[in-house]
C-alpha cells in the first residue's frame, strides 16, 4: 500500500507538473524586433527593425516559470535606407556567417500573475552575452476575432553593441535599445 | 546724408533680420518618421515612413523664431509586413493613391534659451488638417565631422489620435493612439 501510494503520488505529481506548462508559438505577423541607436553622438536617433522573426514560449503561470526563444532573421533588417542596410547587414552583422540573432531565456520573472521580465542570453554575430528583458506589457486571452488562445508581450532590452564585437562606425552609438513585440498562439 | 544713401542703409536694415535666418534641408537617410500603435492591447506594432519627400527648416537663432515644412511620402509606409502595409496603404486606412503625402507645417517654434524644444503646427493626413504639438527632445547644430558642412539635428515626438483624421477602421484591434518619433538631420543651405 505504502509503495502503491508513493507511486500514485509520484505519478500524480509528475502528471500535474507535466500538464501545467503551456507552449506557445510566435505569430510571425505580430512578432517583431525593433531597435534604436543614437547617431552622431546623441545627435539624433536612427530606428530600424527586423521583419522576420519566429519563436517559442513556454509558460507555467501557476508556478510562474517558463522559457522564451526568439529567433530573428538578420537579413530582414531595415532602417529605411537601402545603402545603409546593406552595409550593416553584411559588414557589421556578417549575415552570411551569422544569419540569426537569438534571444533565449529559461528564467522568466513574474510580478504577481504578470510576466515582468526575463534573464537570458542574446546571441548576435556569433557572440553570446547575458541580456535581461523588461516586459512592459503582457496579456493572455482568446484572440477576439479567431478565438484562439494567445499571449502577447512587449519586451525591452538594452545592449552595448561593442559587447558583441560590433565596433564599426563610431558615428553610431554603442548603446542599442531593442524592443521585442511578441504575440504567440497556444499550441 | 544723400537720400540715396539713407535708402540704401534703410534697405540694409531691412535685410539684416533676413540675414540671420538660416535655411536647413533634411537629409533623406537621417530624416525619417517612425510610429507605434497598440495592437489588441497586448503589444505594439511599430513602423516607419521610409521616405521624407522634403523637409525645410528655417531658423533664426537670434530672434528664436523659425518654421518647419515637411512632407512625407505616404506610400513609403513600412511595418515590415507586406500584406499589412498594403492594407494600411489602401482606401481602408491611409488611401495613399488619393492622398500620397502627409504634411506638417509650423511657423511657431518654441525655444528654451538657445535650444529648440518644440513646434506647434498643423498635420495634414488624408486631406484633414489638425493642430499638433511636436516636442523636441534632442537639438544640436554642429559642423559634420567628416564633410565639414553646417547642420542641425533634432528628435521630435508627438502623439495623435488617428480617429481625429478620420482613420477609424480596425478599431477593434488597432489602437487609436499613435506615437510618432521623428529623426531629422538637416544641412544648412
Amino acid at each position: 500500500m505504502m509503495r502503491g501510494l508513493t507511486a500514485f503520488l509520484m505519478l500524480a505529481g509528475a502528471g500535474v507538473c507535466a500538464a501545467t506548462p503551456e507552449t506557445y508559438t510566435a505569430d510571425p505577423n505580430h512578432t517583431f524586433t525593433s531597435f534604436e541607436v543614437s547617431h552622431g553622438g546623441n545627435f539624433t536617433i536612427t530606428r530600424g527593425f527586423f521583419q522576420k522573426n519566429s519563436g517559442k514560449v513556454a509558460l507555467d503561470r501557476a508556478a510562474r516559470t517558463g522559457s522564451i526563444e526568439i529567433i530573428v532573421d538578420v537579413a530582414s533588417m531595415t532602417t529605411g535606407h537601402q545603402h545603409r542596410d546593406t552595409i550593416v547587414r553584411t559588414e557589421w552583422f556578417k549575415v552570411d556567417q551569422f544569419p540569426s540573432m537569438i534571444y533565449r531565456s529559461n528564467n522568466l520573472r513574474f510580478s504577481d500573475d504578470s510576466l515582468a521580465g526575463a534573464d537570458g542570453e542574446l546571441t548576435l554575430a556569433g557572440v553570446t552575452r547575458p541580456v535581461s528583458l523588461t516586459v512592459t506589457s503582457f496579456k493572455c486571452r482568446p484572440h477576439p476575432v479567431n478565438k484562439k488562445e494567445q499571449c502577447g508581450a512587449d519586451g525591452t532590452a538594452q545592449i552595448k553593441r561593442s559587447d558583441f564585437g560590433l565596433t564599426a562606425a563610431s558615428s553610431a552609438g554603442d548603446d542599442i535599445k531593442i524592443q521585442f513585440q511578441i504575440e504567440a498562439y497556444k499550441d | 546724408m544723400h537720400w540715396k544713401a539713407a535708402v540704401a542703409i534703410a534697405a540694409l536694415g531691412i535685410t539684416l533680420p533676413a540675414a540671420a535666418q538660416e535655411v536647413y534641408v533634411g537629409e533623406p537617410a537621417h530624416t525619417i518618421a517612425s510610429f507605434e500603435t497598440g495592437h489588441f492591447g497586448v503589444s505594439w506594432v511599430r513602423g516607419r515612413f521610409n521616405k521624407t519627400t522634403s523637409a525645410r527648416v528655417v531658423l533664426d537663432r537670434t530672434t528664436k523664431k523659425g518654421s518647419i515644412e515637411a512632407t512625407i511620402d505616404a506610400t513609403s509606409l513600412d511595418t515590415g509586413n507586406e500584406a499589412r502595409d498594403k492594407q494600411v496603404r489602401s482606401e481602408n486606412y491611409l488611401d495613399v493613391e488619393k492622398f500620397p503625402t502627409i504634411a506638417f507645417k509650423s511657423d511657431n517654434l518654441k525655444f528654451d534659451g538657445d535650444n529648440l524644444v518644440g513646434a506647434d503646427g498643423d498635420l495634414t493626413i488624408m486631406g484633414v488638417t489638425k493642430p499638433v504639438n511636436l516636442k523636441v527632445t534632442l537639438f544640436r547644430c554642429i559642423q559634420h565631422p567628416v564633410n565639414k558642412k553646417d547642420m542641425c539635428g533634432a528628435e521630435a515626438v508627438t502623439a495623435i489620435k488617428r480617429s481625429e483624421w478620420g482613420i477609424k477602421r480596425g478599431a477593434v484591434g488597432i489602437g487609436d493612439d499613435v506615437k510618432i518619433s521623428i529623426q531629422i538631420e538637416a544641412y544648412k543651405q
